[in-house]
Parts: structure tokens; C-alpha cells; sequence
């Protein structure tokens, strides 16, 4: 019945479009968001594809869509080689997905009754059930937990338990929604190697904000900003865009406040600037990433602008671009 | 088929089979977590009994419809006791997966709805046996007497009361699934029944407007059914038209559901709300 592993491509959108009704109190209309627009991309059997943007790009959307959760106001796509809105009973015979979050569980019955009670519903039998309820809960590390009702998890640890359960039926292809989120450092990695195992026996489309995540693991990234793909290709690839640019870090060791809006926007307009940034770092510096193709011409620019209102730098860097950084350059602005 | 070699599948019939019993066991367990909510049922039954009771003591009405006040009443609950369980058990469950999140989950799962809901039903009917023993006791207390002829009778009058209950809370499903609030619709639709259904008052003192809409009503003929095959010595041959239009508005709510269910998928999945609380 599966019919995936001989496909070159899992997953295939064309033009994907979906427009979301604004609703206000009651029956009123707030008109309308169009949260993905003709988005169109295709992820080969047997390798994880990414899908990176900033809060609101539609990421969420276009996967609740692929899943068949969500109908596409325009535009089609195939899971397996069928198609999402007429075959989605097909579809999702061949489909695991983790929308992540708090929810999605039952919260009074223990991590492995979740399990069972999944398994049941994807039509396993009682042994299948079992044995790989036991396979999922060791790779997500939480045998020793799995007896323990899910309301008194932490957020990691429903994380976690979200992808066993959409990996229960051991669907040929997987859809997560943000699978590290909420995780710390350790978890976030062994998760990712977990994630990482499962091809070439499986394709993963996921979703992420963190960069370096789609890095290491994607063989394939797509840049959505407001629903739209902005950049496309691997990693390497989309770093590659601005490979002749270099990143510049401006440090000052103070809080700005209001001038800081107005400094990052006098660099913004600098010649030969594309892109910049500020963040206020955990010990209470400011930062401002500048990206730019001439470092030398740029960097007499923005410390002339800094010295104008008073400010004094406590440290520079000049650097290599990151993803991230691509990002600051596509969109024109910082990626969190 | 199975894309783990290891994975085994049941038959279509084994697994909506196990989708029935498996959500029944889940909802009973997931019912007892706190003990409250296994005396709640029972103690509130009791007290809406007597409060009834008492209601027809002080307007000094002892016979109802030819049986005493307490008879009548009993059964009546019985009535009560299974509309409030099903309604309220798959109104109240479909609520509950739509707030942990889960609904999304059972909607992407290749289950059969209809067995889900079912067993929601059921768990419904079981959390509704421990009321019916307590108001058979209060029920004798009170002065209830029963005269059965017939016991086959009283078997299939219950199966349709239940039965009759469970269709028509099967055409609210959808109403549930489709709606934010489902528990809340569950509730406006929980007292109108025991009027029109005649599980207080006798069907016959209703409006003609009510005793009209009424026959729609399969929990209407089922109660009929119960009364006379438990208080008066019915027969199944005394019963039966009573039985035939459970069954047949039965099905009518059945087809229903079933029509409704498919509707109300595809609605979900154009308005992008089944994972909204
Ligand atoms: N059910 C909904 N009703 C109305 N608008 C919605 C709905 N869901 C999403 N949107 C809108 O669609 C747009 C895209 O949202 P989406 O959740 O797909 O973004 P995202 O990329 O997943 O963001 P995040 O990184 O924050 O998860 C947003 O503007 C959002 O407000
Ligand atoms: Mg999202």
C-alpha cells in the first residue's frame, strides 16, 4: 500500500495557499490573514527537510495542512504520493506528527497508557503495541518514567513523549512541529540524535527556530517570512547567499533604551549594510549585528554613528556568517 | 502494508473493536482519578429523585397515572440516568479531548469515530449502573411496587432506553465536535429531554405542542415501554409499538450522527478550529 519508498519525493506542495478567517467577539468579522501564500517545495524520501521562520511565518500552518488537519484554501500537495485533501485517509495512515506543546495528551493517564492507547488507535495489535511502545519510550529516554501519569511532566518531557507517539505506529514519514522546543541544551541534542537516526528509513519535514538545529540536521532548508519561501536550498547553500558578507558585533556595555531604536536604525541605511540587529545580552550589554559586504567602510560608519550620540563601544567582532545571519540579510531583519 | 516489519495490524473489525474498548478503559480510568466523581453521579440522582418525590407529596398527587407517585418517578429516573449519561458523557468527552489537545490527535488517527464515541457511550452507561441501584432502593422506600409478567419485557425496554439515549447522543456528537463549548450544549439539552420524554410528568399532561415534538423523542416510547413492562405486568406483545418507535426514531438520530460526523470533519478541517479551545 505504501507506495513512499519508491517515490524520489515524501512530500510535494504546489502553491500551497491558506487564508484564515479573522473572527471577533461573536459572530463579527475581522477580515481575513493570509498565514501561507502558494507555498511551493518538495522533500525527498529518506532526508529531513526544514522549514525555519520567525514567529507567524505560517510554518505551523503549512504542516497542519501537509497533515491533513487544515484544508488549503488554493493549491495541493501530496504525502506519500497521495493527495492531502481527497486521499487523507491514506495519508495519514503513513503519517506521524508532533504539533508539540503542552497539549496533545492525555493528562491523567500515564506516559505508556498514552502509548497503548494511540497505538489502538492506529489499529496495531496488542504485541506490536507493547513491543514498540517499550522501542519509542527508550529512544526518547523515558522508560524510567513511563509509569508516571503525564500531568506531573515537564515540558521537556511531554516534548519528548509527543514524538514517541508519533512514532507508535512507525509511520514512513514524520511531520514535527517544532520538536526541541522547551527543551534544555542535553535534551535538545540527544533528542536531535534521535531525530537524526531516523533516516534514511524515514523522511522528516520539521519546523525550528533555531538555526544551527536545521544545520546540523536538514539536508534541505526553506526560509519562510510572512508565508512566502524567501530562501531555499542546504544549509550550506542558504549561508552561501551571503557567503561574501561578513558579520560585524558591536558591543556596548550599557542599556540604551530609546536612542538604541534610532542607532540601529541609522546603521540599517549605511552604504553597503544589509541587514542589522540589536539584542540586549543577559548581562545587561546591548549588541548590534551588522550585516555587510565592505567590514572596514561599514564599521567607520556605525562607530561614527555610536559616537554621535555618546556612546562608547566596549568590544567588535568581525565574523563569518551564520544562518542567522543569512536570514538578517533575506528578510532585513533579526531572525527572534 | 505495515511499514515496520515488526508492526502487526488488526482486522478492520478487530480494530474498531479494540478503539471501542480501549477509549471505554481509558474514560473509566481517567473518570476515577478524583473519587468525587464517582459519588457524584449517584448522590445526584438521589437527591433530584427526592426532590421530585417531595414535589408530588406536597401537591398531594400519590398516584400517577395509574401507579404511585414513587413508581412512576423511579423508572422515570431510569430515563434520566441514561440520557444524562450519554449526553452528558460524550458531550463532556469530546469537551475534554478539545482542551487537552487531543482531538487533533484522534482526528489524524485512522479510528473510527463512531467506535470512539461509542465507547465514551458505554463508559457513560456503566458510570450510570451504581445510580440505578441506589434509586432502586430509595425507590422501594418510597413505596414503589412492581408488577412484572413479563421479565423479557423489562430487558427490552431497557436496551432501548439506553439504546434510544445513546442515538441521540450520537447525533450530538458532531454538534460537540463542531462547537468550542460542547459541555454547554450538553447542558441546555440535559433538562428539556426529561420533560418531554415524560420522566417526571406523564406525557399526556404535557401542551400539544410538546406532546407533539415529543414523539420524536426515543427515550418518549422506551420509558412508556419500561412503565408498563415493570409497574403494570406488560408483555412483549403488549410493548411492541412502543419498541418499534424507539427503534425506528433510533435510527433516525443514527443517520443523523452518522451524516453529521463526515459534515462536521470536513468543517473542522476548513475552518482550521478543531485544535482551538
Ligand atoms: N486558527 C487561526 N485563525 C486565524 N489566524 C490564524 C490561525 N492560526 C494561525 N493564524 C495566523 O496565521 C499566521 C501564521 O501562523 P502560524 O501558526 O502558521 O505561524 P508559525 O510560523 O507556526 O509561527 P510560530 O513560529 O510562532 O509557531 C499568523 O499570522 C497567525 O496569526
Ligand atoms: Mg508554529
Amino acid at each position: 500500500m505504501t507506495s513512499s519508498h519508491q517515490q524520489a519525493n515524501a512530500i510535494v506542495a504546489e502553491r500551497l495557499h491558506r487564508v484564515y478567517a479573522k473572527k471577533g467577539r461573536w459572530l463579527r468579522s475581522q477580515g481575513e490573514v493570509v498565514a501561507v501564500e502558494e507555498i511551493s517545495f518538495a522533500v525527498p524520501t529518506g532526508t529531513i527537510f526544514g522549514l525555519l521562520g520567525p514567529n507567524g511565518a505560517g510554518k505551523t500552518t503549512t504542516i497542519k495542512m501537509l497533515s491533513t488537519l487544515l484544508l488549503p484554501t488554493s493549491g495541493s500537495a501530496t504525502v506519500g504520493g497521495h493527495d492531502i485533501v481527497r486521499d487523507e485517509r491514506q495519508v495519514r495512515r503513513q503519517l506521524g506528527v508532533v504539533l508539540g506543546g503542552d497539549r496533545g495528551l492525555y493528562d491523567k493517564l500515564s506516559a505508556r497508557d498514552n502509548l497503548v492507547y494511540f497505538g489502538t488507535l492506529y489499529g496495531m495489535d496488542a504485541p506490536s503495541i507493547k513491543r514498540r511502545a517499550n522501542e519509542v519510550l527508550e529512544l526518547v529516554k523515558l522508560q524510567d518514567r513511563a509509569a508516571e501519569r503525564v500531568e506531573g511532566f515537564s515540558r521537556g518531557m511531554k516534548q519528548r513523549l509527543h514524538l514517541a507517539k508519533s512514532l507508535i505506529h512507525d509511520p514512513p514519514i514524520l511531520i514535527l512541529d517544532e520538536p526541541t522546543i522547551g527543551l534544555d541544551p542535553n535534551a535538545a541534542v540527544d533528542l536531535r540524535e534521535a531525530i537524526a537516526a531516523l533516516v534514511p528509513d524515514h523522511t522528516v519535514l520539521l519546523t525550528t527556530h533555531y538555526m544551527h538545529e536545521a544545520d546540523l540536521l536538514c539536508r534541505e532548508i526553506a526560509i519562510v517570512d510572512h508565508g512566502r519561501i524567501v530562501a531555499r536550498g542546504t544549509p550550506r547553500e542558504v549561508k552561501g547567499l551571503v557567503a561574501e558578507d561578513r558579520r560585524i558585533e558591536i558591543t556596548i556595555n550599557q542599556a540604551l533604551d530609546g536612542t538604541a531604536a534610532t542607532i540601529e536604525r541609522e546603521i540599517a541605511t549605511l552604504p553597503g549594510v544589509r541587514g542589522a540587529s540589536r539584542e540586549v545580552l543577559e548581562t545587561g550589554e546591548t549588541r548590534f549585528t551588522i550585516l555587510c559586504a565592505e567590514p572596514t567602510l561599514t564599521l567607520d560608519g556605525a562607530l561614527a554613528a555610536l559616537r554621535a550620540h555618546g556612546v562608547a563601544v566596549s568590544a567588535v567582532e568581525v565574523a563569518e556568517p551564520t544562518l542567522e545571519d543569512a536570514f538578517l540579510a533575506i528578510t532585513g531583519r533579526s531572525f527572534e | 502494508m505495515s511499514a515496520h516489519p515488526g508492526v502487526r495490524y488488526l482486522s478492520p473489525a478487530g480494530h474498531w473493536w479494540a478503539t471501542m474498548t480501549a477509549t471505554l478503559r481509558s474514560q473509566l480510568f481517567i473518570d476515577t482519578t478524583y473519587l468525587i466523581s464517582i459519588i457524584r453521579q449517584p448522590l445526584g440522582g438521589a437527591i433530584f429523585f427526592l426532590l421530585m418525590w417531595i414535589t408530588y407529596q406536597a401537591s398531594g398527587q400519590s398516584v400517577v397515572a395509574g401507579t404511585s407517585a414513587a413508581g412512576f418517578l423511579l423508572i422515570g429516573q431510569v430515563g434520566v440516568e441514561a440520557w444524562g449519561s450519554t449526553i452528558w458523557a460524550s458531550g463532556y468527552a469530546i469537551q475534554h479531548e478539545r482542551s487537552l489537545g487531543t482531538i487533533g490527535a484522534l482526528f489524524l488517527s485512522p479510528a473510527s469515530r463512531v467506535a470512539v464515541i461509542l465507547g465514551y457511550g458505554v463508559s457513560g452507561f456503566l458510570w450510570s449502573l451504581p445510580s440505578l441501584l441506589v434509586l432502586l432502593i430509595l425507590g422501594l422506600i418510597a413505596g414503589a411496587r412492581f408488577a412484572v409478567a413479563d421479565p423479557l419485557a423489562v430487558l427490552a425496554a431497557l436496551v432501548a432506553v439506553y439504546g434510544g439515549s445513546l442515538a441521540v447522543g450520537f447525533a450530538f456528537a458532531s454538534a460537540f465536535i463542531l462547537s468550542r463549548r460542547g459541555n454547554l450544549i450538553a447542558n441546555a439539552l440535559q433538562t428539556p429531554i426529561h420533560l418531554l420524554a415524560g420522566f417526571l410528568v406523564p406525557r399526556s399532561s404535557l401542551p400539544e405542542v410538546f406532546q407533539a415534538i415529543s414523539n420524536v423523542i426515543p427515550a418518549a416510547h422506551s420509558i412508556d415501554a419500561l412503565r408498563a413492562s415493570t409497574l403494570n405486568g406488560a408483555s412483549l406483545g403488549d410493548i411492541w409499538p412502543s419498541l418499534a418507535a424507539t427503534l425506528a426514531t433510533s435510527l433516525g438520530f443514527v443517520v443523523i450522527g452518522a451524516w453529521g460526523l463526515r459534515r462536521v470533519e470536513f468543517a473542522a478541517r476548513r475552518s482550521g478550529s478543531l485544535e482551538l479551545y
